[in-house]
């Protein structure tokens, strides 16, 4: 991690907390708003997010600046499991050395970073809420198995696909062209997504914290 | 979604359900089915539950084949790289850590 005291300093600042009732106010002082995808992001975490975690459907840990009090950034998740078996499954299953017909995962539902802090380019998310998160999955590993990180992201939302790949070392799965033929992913380093890809198609992402 | 499958109750289809992934469009599916490994088995069952779960997972055959070509080249077998990956991982994670908040403990945030 490249970062100085100084940047040390304000990302440790960003405290994980889990949103509860008690403190859910504070999803108020969250602001997302740089593109319609980034609205989704704050719409989520005001609306649904508190609901929920109630309900045990996902869980919401804010990253609150303790000097001032506001959500620098959110991720929401919940586990999910990646199939092993399907016309591929021979070579998938023999490659695990296994009979389970699920590799088990911890997926990212929401993940957002206020325009405030992006604005910065202290890059939050990836230098506080990614390592927070591989530790988390670290624990969780110990005594359950789920080793990989799974992330959705739109073709069309570009910037935060780049990010992810780039940035965050996620590898990208093969998406469905609009001709129905699946392609390899899109190359991150274009400026803009290839139009053989339809915008609103998800780009399945993971990453396998064994193999960081 | 209670169709039964050829040669099993509608009970123990049932079981392979896929609940849908509410902000995705993925899939999860109960891995609870205690007959799977025996059932899979037999070719013309194990053909038509593989098809059912690839289609309520949503992963394509490209994508487990990226998958499996990821997990061929991964270190996961070798437990001392393992623990290295865990070790540099918790490593990072703790570097922001505060003094503040090592002095307060925080054992339990939410308590």
């Amino acid at each position: 991690l490249s970062v100085d005291a100084a940047q040390l300093e304000l990302l440790a600042d960003f405290e994980p907390t889990p949103l509860t009732g008690a403190n859910a106010g504070l999803v108020e002082t969250f602001q997302s708003r740089e593109s319609s995808y980034a609205e989704e992001v704050e719409r989520y975490l005001k609306r649904q997010a508190l609901l929920e975690s109630e309900q045990g459907v996902s869980k919401t840990t804010l990253f609150v600046s303790r000097a001032r009090g506001f959500v620098g950034a959110y991720a929401t998740l919940s586990a999910t499991s990646i199939p092993t078996v399907g016309q591929t499954s021979t070579v998938l299953r023999e490659v695990l050395r296994t009979e389970k017909a699920f590799v088990g995962a911890v997926m990212i539902d929401w993940v957002g970073v206020s325009d405030e802090v992006r604005r910065t380019g202290l890059r939050l998310g990836e230098r506080r809420v990614l390592p927070w998160l591989k530790a988390e999955v670290v624990a969780v590993n110990r005594h359950a198995a789920a080793p990989l990180i799974r992330l959705d992201v739109s073709v069309g939302n570009w910037r935060a696909y780049r990010t992810y790949v780039i940035r965050w070392n996620f590898k990208a799965l093969p998406v469905m062209a609009r001709d129905g033929r699946p392609r390899p992913a899109p190359n991150p380093d274009l400026p803009a997504p290839p139009p053989e890809f339809d915008n609103r198609t998800y780009v399945k992402m993971f990453l396998d914290i064994y193999a960081t | 979604m209670s169709t039964a499958i050829d040669g099993l109750t509608t009970q123990e289809s049932s079981e392979w359900l896929p609940f849908r992934y509410a902000n995705t469009g993925d899939f999860l599916i109960r891995p609870l089915f205690p007959r799977l490994p025996e059932l899979l088995t037999i070719p013309e069952i194990a053909g038509r539950y593989q098809a059912l779960i690839q289609a309520a997972s949503g992963y394509t055959d490209a994508e487990l084949d990226a998958l499996a070509l990821h997990f061929a080249s991964s270190p996961r077998g070798d437990a001392a790289a393992r623990k290295a990956i865990e070790e540099r991982i918790l490593s990072e994670a703790t570097a922001f850590d505060s003094p503040g908040r090592r002095a307060s403990g925080d054992a339990s945030p939410g308590a």
